[in-house]
């Protein structure tokens, strides 16, 4: 849930970068930390295992800074990729505001893609979440590896709802922060019409 | 029109954090969601990163509540640890917000009687905080969404194509 705090006027939501192991989640959320200045940012938490493959979750806490007034922060969270893991998986997914699926283009890789796409849309239908509401964008990574699938490709397998999606090689940064505006302002818009239907629900009270 | 007065509503929260810590003896105490966002601290100096902290217990909270029910139990009350010189308690609680979690530090200057004692008085006292029950904002969303597009900009301008 996005927690909003009136008196403090602070807006915090919970962003959750989901994909099949070795797709570039950790890898998105270290390009942005090595990006963001020191005072935008907080410490990046990671619980990996020896092998450096996440095993429970990685955290980005970042500031965006002042929205109409509100300070406005992002807690952006990693699940670990592999199949065996959805235990965690689905705990991290709890409370998750919107999701960034990280897809790996390779060719070789599409039946993982798949198969954590439809994983992805599992666990939100266990913890409730309607998979048609909650903002999700898709970011195609790994575009400069060769043996990729075509973007046009990939959107046809994965892509039927037609959600917003981007191209990136997160190693190199590109498309990075492409994916983190496009899901921060799909998690915000759906917040203002939240609050726009909660002052209806107040002003039909009055 | 109905507005209610969200002010109290931390304060409230904040205040019963406060009046836990000093009556327990704990170090420092962060009240979380189960998402592991912050709703009240008290305590916390500024080398300790509070939403690392906040984030972690919300992690081991949701994972004891999944091996609970592994083994065929409902939920464990609380965690304790012990270290070398601090202890770490975590429990969590039902509210008409859902489900709230409490993360205690404390040292020899108390004990985990003590902090399970008061521990209970706290969430009395949450409970009671009856803004809990129904909190509604009172904000422009209209606002709020015009001046979403030029936010981001500032932030993302300096960033976006590195």
């Amino acid at each position: 849930m996005t927690l909003v705090n009136y008196s403090t006027r602070e807006i915090t939501c919970k962003i959750v970068y989901y994909g099949p192991g070795r797709s570039g989640k950790t890898t998105n959320l270290q390009y942005i930390y090595s990006r963001v200045p020191w005072d935008r940012k907080g410490e990046m938490v990671s619980l990996a295992t020896d092998m450096d493959r996440t095993l429970f979750f990685d955290l980005l806490p970042v500031d965006l800074g002042r929205i109409s007034g509100f300070r406005t922060r992002l807690q952006l969270y990693t699940v670990p990729g592999q199949i065996y893991y959805n235990a965690t998986r689905k705990l991290v997914l709890q409370g998750g505001d919107a999701v960034v699926f990280v897809a790996d283009s390779q060719r070789s890789e599409i039946d993982e893609n798949i198969e954590s796409f439809r994983n992805l849309q599992e666990n939100l239908i266990e913890h409730g979440i309607d998979v048609r509401e909650i903002p999700l964008v898709i970011q195609y990574n790994k575009r400069d590896l060769p043996n990729v699938m075509s973007i046009e490709e990939l959107e046809e397998v994965l892509n039927f709802r037609e959600v917003p999606s981007h191209p990136a090689s997160a190693l190199l940064g590109q498309g990075v922060f492409d994916t983190l505006r496009t899901v921060s302002e799909g998690v915000l818009r759906r917040l203002a019409r939240k609050l726009d239907a909660s002052m209806e629900y107040q002003e039909n009270r009055a | 029109m109905r507005q209610l007065d969200l002010r109290r509503l931390q304060d409230a929260l904040a205040g019963h954090l406060e009046e836990f810590v000093q009556e327990s003896g704990a170090r420092l105490a962060v009240l979380i969601n189960r998402s592991g966002q912050v709703l009240a601290h008290e305590g916390f100096e500024r080398r300790l990163d509070l939403v690392g902290v906040a984030s972690l217990a919300a992690g081991i909270n949701a994972s004891s509540r999944a091996l609970a029910r592994q083994l065929g139990e409902d939920r464990f009350e609380h965690l304790y640890h012990a270290g070398r010189s601090r202890q770490l308690f975590i429990a969590n609680f039902e509210t008409p917000a859902g489900q709230l979690i409490l993360v205690t530090v404390f040292d020899d200057r108390s004990s985990i009687g003590l902090v399970r004692l008061f521990f209970e008085e706290f969430v009395n006292g949450v409970r009671d905080v009856s803004e809990l029950d129904g909190a509604r904002p009172s904000v422009s969303a209209r606002d709020f969404e015009r001046d979403l597009e030029a936010g981001l900009d500032r932030f993302f301008q300096d960033l976006v194509g590195g």
